[in-house]
């Protein structure tokens, strides 16, 4: 499968990281500015370049048009202004290349001015994260580009299997706001089947505790609380307030100080391992420099290493999943 | 209308959202699917209260549930019965995709495993959908979706400052969304390699890795640097990102000032004239003082008049939008992404539709709602050639049935 990658948006770049790692040649015309808002490693260069650009060929604008017309998709990341003076409409494209399936992104609606902030706003996930009284607050990263990615990854995949039956092919679109709305859709059919607006706030179920050297995210079901009991083997758990996952919610204070008794004189990879083994799907809160040296992502050859200009040799995540149990890398 | 799957089998052995969404996107595009639930422990997706606690409409109470399992058929087959062996081999013979979600080894202790798969079928692929892999010393770990939103890394760098990891709780999920947007790719890609090669593959999608995929940069970085980020609110990446108060009830309003010319245009429109801001350093360094500017001018509206206001002048700027408001603000993008889909009691509700736009049209629709538990079986175990006195006769023996078996 031959790739072309126009500019960079985040959407379209890890789209192109996905369609690499599923064993794609994928060629990048850099045109049009770098990614905003990028994380400068040392030296200068962009960490998200240096990882959404791994496994592809950079290649200069004139040689583009040549490379389209032997392209079986092409990842347009530029604004539509940008993309129709340059002749690569996507309409314009499909029409001088019937079986070619195009590919298109932007954060927010097309015109309108907006980055991954105003798509994670508009698309209401940002309501549900955080505390009530508190702002509503975004996932870090270009979470809703990054899911626009994904989303385009399906729409083009599906388009290929119309193409290898009926033929012909296509223009799949979406924003970061589709795809991020498309994603928080529990809210809305919640919203739909009782007129509650579900608000954001971690004040029900599952608790985030304080340990010895972090945090650990205490999920557990109702079904699991006769576990967590077992688990923590504090007396003033049986108390009759806690008895029902109401109750718990209820009196929540006073069940989070019990058991972040329990917690802050353990480190979290404690309480992970040992809470896993008494049935309780608890996990810890790793940070990124804690992911580089887990041990079930090492088992598992989760992390490649590049050689990046001025930031030397740097790791990143390859992708995320194995096919007949074989890593693949773009 | 055709679909863009039309014609493509898919098996769905998968519970709750992660495998079930994947697969509803697929049927969606026309893909026949297949559910197959157990009818003794059906998909308890079927009965999540955890959020709302909705009871009506007995096996389809949950309003999620009818929306991740439309298009689909049921059917209850006994994976445990050792008769269920042959109509499960009939069901893959004629499948293109298996999902499932299983717990690691649980597919292999039903005798399910892929070599069996592929044994009965060399073109079929298997999508797993597992937690942490199939390999690895944390494989047979049990998670929820926000489970792995700790252990992905999105909770270390989601919150208001250090003393505050954030997850998006049951009420999202995250982990197991985004693993749905991506699943239904990697299925078609499978299919799409199958029917060039003759050989079906399995592919293993790890939640936990899939979270972590999406914070790429930020391992990469910290492997340059050593330093781990920590939750720093809305600020971003580059310190000059904003979410503050409107008038009203919980409204906000989220801008984007990384852009000097953003920066002169909204100071143009909220009245500000202090030249200490007009680049990005010095709006990092004031953070505090230019939040509150901003929101001494919000507080005078609302957010989507706060939104539209800088929107008009050029600066990056959104309301945040509440999920039920999201109805109207797509229709009058023209966009119909709420459609109306029946609901058991011959009313009807409104549910999302697609994640995006194909031309020419992709075909998506909804043909039917989400079935009871074994709704289908006697019309599916028809289609398998089974004869009516052979479909009694399972009935008879529990190997099957059109309903939940207490």
């Amino acid at each position: 499968m031959r790739v072309v990658e126009l500019g960079s948006h985040p959407a379209t770049g890890y789209c192109g990281l996905l369609l690499a790692g599923l064993g794609a040649t994928v060629s990048k015309v850099a045109v049009g500015p770098a990614y905003a808002d990028d994380v400068a490693l040392p030296g200068g260069a962009g960490a998200r370049a240096a990882y959404l650009d791994q496994g592809k060929s950079m290649v200069a604008t004139d040689q583009a048009d040549a490379l389209l017309a032997g392209a079986d998709v092409v990842l347009a990341g530029l604004p539509e202004a940008d993309l129709a003076a340059r002749g690569w409409a996507p309409e314009a494209l499909r029409a001088a290349h019937p079986d070619l399936v195009v590919a298109v992104a932007t954060s927010v609606e097309p015109g309108t001015p907006g980055r991954d902030l105003q798509a994670q706003a508009s698309s209401g996930l940002m309501y549900v994260i955080g505390e009530p009284d508190r702002p509503p607050l975004r996932l870090p990263g270009p979470q809703a580009d990054y899911t626009a990615g994904l989303a385009l990854l399906t729409a083009t995949m599906f388009a290929l299997v119309r193409r290898a039956g009926a033929g012909g092919g296509a223009v799949v679109a979406t924003t970061g706001t589709r795809a991020t709305a498309f994603l928080d859709w529990k809210s809305q059919i919640y919203h739909e089947d009782e007129g509650r607006v579900l608000r954001r706030g971690s004040d029900s179920g599952p608790l985030v505790l304080r340990c010895a050297d972090g945090f650990v995210g205490f999920y557990y079901r109702p079904e699991e609380w006769p576990a967590v009991k077992r688990f923590v083997g504090d007396d003033r758990l049986d108390d009759e307030r806690f008895a029902t996952q109401r109750g718990r919610d209820t009196d929540r204070a006073d069940l989070r100080a019990i058991l972040e008794e329990f917690t802050a004189a353990r480190d979290k990879a404690e309480i992970y391992h040992a809470g896993q083994a008494a049935g309780i799907p608890v996990g810890a809160v790793w940070d990124t420099a804690e992911l580089l040296t887990d041990p079930q992502n090492a088992a598992r050859d989760l992390f490649a290493t590049a050689d990046v200009p001025g930031a030397g040799a740097v790791r990143y995540p390859r992708l995320p999943w194995t096919i007949d149990g074989e890593r693949t890398t773009a | 209308m055709t679909g863009m799957l039309d014609g493509l089998h898919i098996l769905d052995l998968s519970g709750i959202t992660a495998g079930g969404r994947t697969t509803q996107i697929m049927a969606d595009y026309g893909a026949e699917v297949i559910k197959l639930e157990g009818p003794r422990r059906p998909d308890p997706f079927r009965h999540w209260t955890v959020v709302t606690g909705s009871t009506g409409f007995g096996d389809l109470g949950n309003p999620a549930f009818r929306v991740v399992n439309r298009n689909k058929r049921g059917v209850a087959v006994d994976l445990k019965h050792p008769d269920s062996r042959d109509i499960v081999r009939r069901l893959v013979e004629r499948t293109d995709v298996v999902v499932e979600n299983f717990r690691r080894g649980v597919l292999d202790r039903l005798g399910l495993g892929y070599a069996t798969l592929r044994e009965w079928n060399p073109r079929v692929v298997l999508l797993s959908l597992s937690s942490q892999g199939g390999t690895g010393p944390e494989r047979g770990y049990v998670s929820f979706g926000s489970t792995l939103e700790a252990l992905g890394g999105l909770m270390s760098m989601t919150g208001y400052d250090e003393t505050t990891p954030t997850w998006s709780t049951n009420k999202v999920n995250y982990p197991d969304q985004i693993v749905s947007v991506l699943a239904p790719g990697l299925a078609a890609w499978g299919h799409l390699r199958s029917r060039e090669t003759g050989q079906g593959c399995w592919i293993d999608l790890s939640q936990r890795e899939t979270v972590t995929s999406m914070l790429g940069e930020w391992l990469l970085a910290t492997s340059a640097t050593g330093a781990a980020p920590t939750p720093t609110a809305n600020r971003g990446p580059d310190g000059t990102d904003f979410c503050v108060p409107c008038a009203g009830e919980d409204e906000w309003v989220a801008i984007s000032l990384g852009d000097d010319r953003h920066w002169a245009a909204s100071a143009a429109v909220v009245g500000v004239t202090d030249d200490r801001f007009g680049d990005a350093a010095g709006r990092r360094a004031g953070y505090a003082e230019v939040e509150k500017l901003l929101a001494v001018w919000a507080a005078g509206r609302d957010g989507d008049e706060a939104a539209s206001r800088l929107a008009a002048a050029g600066v990056p700027a959104a309301k945040v939008a509440k999920a039920h408001e999201l109805v109207d603000r797509f229709a009058a993008a023209g966009v119909d992404f709420y459609i109306p889909v029946g609901t058991p009691d011959g009313g009807s509700e409104r549910q999302i539709s697609w994640a995006f736009d194909v031309t020419p049209d992709g075909g998506p629709a909804v043909r039917r709602r989400a079935p009871h538990v074994g709704e289908h079986t006697r019309e599916v175990l028809g289609e398998l050639g089974y004869a009516p006195v052979e479909v009694d006769d399972l009935f008879a023996r529990g190997v099957v049935a059109d309903r939940v078996v207490a």
